[in-house]
């Protein structure tokens, strides 16, 4: 079961696994909306963050690219905790999605980027749909080889849906410490309707 | 006899989590293949604890290289020393805690709070516990045995002010509390699921996110393992992050698993404590309890942590597996009373990720206990003065015997035991013993005698409750042996040892094995009626014995796994036409499924006999509460056991219950009795005799 399968690139497969990756991230409590260029994901980050009510939003490196540029909200400066946390949301880029689990894969390089997946009670994640592989053996060697410098951070984190707990009677609940709300936006998959 | 508590409310709340949980599971574990998964990962973990020093290096010098300070602590007062010196020498007086079984195993809390460092847990549950100054009772669910109101009146006394008693509020309440505490706390403590020995990363699994906060907010950080977490590469980590969540919770992956390799901003300091690990390493009966993975599966289908919960079966560590940790990290004695609260059902061991034999460490565990600590003297002359001595034994059955007239009652029953022994009653009837032996019974019967066998001789071995109890289904089975054309030979009434096994008393064990050996003779099948029996004498007395038992244990099979691989057809000529108009519903007894697995040969043969279905009882597969002695050692339980069974059995609305094992026969029928339940119980043997189309004497 756990050896690892040869991925066979091809639409077809990736159709499916991108439908396997939305279902599995959905049924772990993550909203998942389809963009199919950078530019309507921009939007896309803008509405979700409106619709949050945000007036600061956080910023991990990398998600820059897929936050418009004119916004009513104001970007947090700096990588202080204390002005993570007090964001509205946060706007993260996921390296991998992984579909068998519906989980975002994160190559973390610093604690503030890393405030920003989980301090803000809205995350929200760009996954670029070519970037979803099939099986958590499949993202091992990415996350081996991250990890292997020891001159680099040296971190990476897999999440999958917002924070819960079911400590009080065994009931679910969400944002206990992290954020409440996940939001994927998953650009250039084609599977099931765009919101 | 100690008499645990069960409180009433907690016994539901942990009913429904197992339901639950149980479901869950089942469909996280879709698509997977658990069992090869968890010999994988037992696999694994072995490779990993043979290297376990090389790997503790290996890690310690990559941790190193990757900014970490690594120390290791022989025990847990070292370790308690190295947190409190880290935590010291950074000024810090408050400290944030993400959960850490292994941090309550060495009452750091405690020993922190001695130091003047004061001691947060993050964690909902753990920090629920903490103001309420209570401790952890599950292992995943550290809070499980408190309400919504619990909470809210644990909040609202911690908070000074009213709380309302509704879940998102109190999940709010705490997000907001605890928020505020890890930012204004200079230090945080976190534990770990597993530390990667070929790029020294720390792997933390939450749901919480807590443990991520904590090891990210404050500027001191502290990761507390225990050494047997090491595993050699990252696709080890995979392997387990395949199984832990989804057998933990019934997840396919937890909100977040966190690779901390690196130090990041802050400087980290790694603890790794021995606490006698490696004592355990050195051990060969004992070492595979470092497999867990603490993924808790264990306890969720424990029959008696469903009763007690984890206040009742725990020092610090609850259920089985926290029996066998207490034992080594806590000391022998503190494991005592848990010892004799397993039911040595097996139900735990299909469940464990690591493929841990919970149930036979357990017995293990108890033969130390009666070296080192001693038995109770009742124990040891019953197990070891009465049952394997085969004189000794049957005079004390005749002596039952001779007294029937005026122990018994009503029916085949007992009547109501006198004061002292009322709360071995009041919940099930107790048979009277038998007025003739079933092999009394056979010899009168002639059966033994037909000279016709054309399928050739079988020897049934009737076990003690059969012969001295429950002779008439002896006899149903030699007819139905009979009728399919075997000649039928009995066994002496020797005991198998069983109990004497499952007490810890290995070496009268042993010898009542060894006295069967010699006293079966055939070189035949051994058609058992009980799975205790069957399993001593296929599984523990072989492992006992050794190679003098190479000739019997391969010829020893259950009546129902006999009938279903050789007779199944036979079966339909015998049998008269026609299906049983009550219903027939079927009690999984726990060696007949755990050990020897053969509930689906039981249900195959019911099913063939009866022309119907069986109607399934929900929970079929939880005990019964006999388990032997264990009903007479914890009555308390037992009876909630059996109240369970009674009325999963009721939701059927069957007329009459199947069942393997005459233990859950007399535990069932005088609990039926007890409480006017109007359904027949019987064994597999008796169901098959009663449809033969034609009579046998």
């Amino acid at each position: 079961m756990v050896t690892r399968r040869k991925r066979t690139p091809g639409a077809g497969r990736g159709a499916v696994r991108v439908r396997r990756f939305r279902e599995r991230a959905e049924a772990a409590g993550a909203e998942v909306r389809t963009a199919g260029a950078p530019a309507q994901a921009r939007k896309i980050v803008a509405g979700i963050i409106e619709e949050a009510g945000a007036a600061t939003i956080a910023l991990a490196g990398d998600a820059a690219a897929f936050v418009p540029a004119r916004l009513k909200a104001r970007i947090v400066r700096g990588t202080r905790a204390e002005d993570i946390a007090a964001a509205g949301a946060g706007v993260v880029f996921a390296h991998h999605g992984i579909a068998e689990t519906g989980t975002l894969v994160h190559l973390d390089r610093s604690d503030a980027e890393k405030n920003v997946w989980t301090l803000p009670p809205v995350c929200i994640a760009v996954l670029e749909a070519k970037a979803i592989v099939e099986r958590l053996e499949n993202v091992l060697p990415v996350l081996t080889a991250h990890l292997a410098r020891p001159s680099g951070f040296g971190q990476a984190s897999l999440v999958t849906g917002p924070s819960r707990t079911a400590d009080i009677e065994n009931v679910l609940s969400t944002g206990v410490h992290g954020p409440g709300r996940l939001v994927v936006i998953l650009i250039g998959g084609k599977s099931g309707s765009a919101s | 006899m100690s008499r645990a508590r069960i409180d009433p409310a907690l016994k539901a709340v942990l009913a429904e989590f197992s339901r639950s949980y149980l479901i869950k599971r089942r469909n996280a574990l879709m698509g997977q293949d658990f069992e090869e998964l968890r010999a994988l990962l037992a696999e694994m973990k072995d490779r990993s604890l043979d290297r376990n020093e090389e790997l503790l290096s290996r890690f310690e010098a990559e941790a190193r290289k990757r900014g970490n300070e690594v120390l290791r602590a022989r025990d847990g007062d070292e370790a308690n020393r190295l947190i409190a010196d880290v935590l010291k020498r950074s000024g810090v007086a408050k400290v944030a805690k993400g959960k850490s079984m292994v941090g309550e195993e060495i009452h750091l809390n405690d020993f922190l709070a001695g130091r003047g460092v004061e001691p947060r847990e993050t964690d909902l549950g753990e920090w629920i516990v903490q103001i309420e100054a209570g401790a952890p009772t599950h292992m995943v669910l550290p809070a499980i045995h408190l309400s919504r109101a619990d909470v809210a009146r644990i909040f609202a006394r911690h908070l000074g002010r009213p709380v309302p008693e509704e879940i998102p509020a109190l999940v709010r309440i705490a997000r907001e509390e605890l928020r505020r505490e890890i930012f204004a706390i200079p230090a945080g403590i976190v534990g770990a699921n597993a530390l990667v020995a070929e790029n020294g990363a720390v792997l933390c699994v939450t749901n919480e996110g807590n443990g991520r906060l904590v090891s990210t907010v404050p500027p001191v950080q502290v990761v507390l393992a225990s050494i047997e977490k090491v595993v050699p590469t990252m696709a080890d980590a995979g392997l387990l992050l395949r199984l832990l969540p989804r057998n933990a919770t019934g997840q396919v992956l937890t909100s977040y698993v966190s690779f901390i390799a690196g130090a990041g901003d802050h400087p980290r300091t790694i603890v790794l404590l021995d606490n006698h690990r490696s004592r355990i390493l050195a051990d060969p009966v004992f070492r595979q309890v470092l497999r867990c993975i603490k993924c808790s599966a264990c306890l969720n289908v424990c029959p008696v942590y469903q009763v007690l919960g984890g206040k009742e079966f725990a020092h610090v560590y609850m259920g089985g597996i926290g029996t066998l940790l207490t034992a080594w990290v806590h000391g022998l004695g503190e494991s005592k009373a848990m010892a004799g609260l397993c039911l040595g059902c097996h139900r735990c061991e299909d469940y464990c990720a690591a493929k841990i034999k919970i149930a036979d460490l357990v017995i293990a565990l108890r033969e130390r206990l009666n070296e080192r600590t001693g038995a109770p003297l009742w124990k040891r002359m019953a197990l070891e003065g009465v049952t394997a001595r085969p004189a000794v034994r049957r005079a004390a059955f005749a002596a039952a015997r001779a007294a029937r007239p005026v122990l018994k009652g009503t029916g085949e029953f007992l009547r109501r035991l006198p004061f002292p022994f009322r709360e071995f009653d009041r919940f099930r009837a107790v048979p009277a013993p038998a007025k003739k032996t079933f092999s009394r019974l056979y010899e009168k019967s002639g059966l033994g005698r037909r000279a016709a066998a054309p399928k050739g001789r079988v020897t049934i071995f009737a076990g003690c409750l059969v012969e001295h109890f429950f002779p008439e289904i002896g006899m149903d089975a030699a007819r139905v042996l009979a009728a399919l054309g075997y000649g039928v030979d009995l066994a002496p009434d020797v005991c198998c040892g069983f109990p004497s096994a499952n007490g810890g008393f290995s070496r009268a064990a042993r010898k009542s094995y060894r006295g069967l050996i010699g006293a079966i003779k055939s070189s035949e099948a051994v058609v058992t009626l009980c799975p205790t029996c069957t399993t001593m004498l296929g599984h523990t007395g072989p492992a006992l014995a050794g190679e003098e038992a190479a000739g019997l244990a391969g010829r020893i099979v259950s009546f129902a796994e006999f009938i279903e691989r050789r007779e199944k057809k036979g079966l339909v000529r015998i049998i008269k036409k026609g299906g049983t108009a009550a219903g027939l519903t079927y009690h999984e007894s726990c060696h007949h499924k755990y050990y020897l697995k053969a509930s689906d040969a039981t249900r195959s043969v019911l099913e063939a006999a009866t022309g119907s279905k069986i109607i399934e009882m929900p929970e079929t597969t939880t005990c019964c509460g006999f388990a032997g002695s264990f009903s007479a050692d914890h009555p308390e339980i037992s009876a909630a056991l059996l109240e369970e069974k009674l009325d999963a059995i009721r939701e059927t609305g069957a007329g009459e219950v199947g069942l393997d094992c005459p233990g859950c026969l007399l535990q069932i029928r005088g609990g039926c009795r007890r409480q006017g339940l109007a359904v027949e119980v019987r064994h597999t043997a008796q169901i098959l005799a009663a449809r033969l189309n034609r009579p046998i004497p």
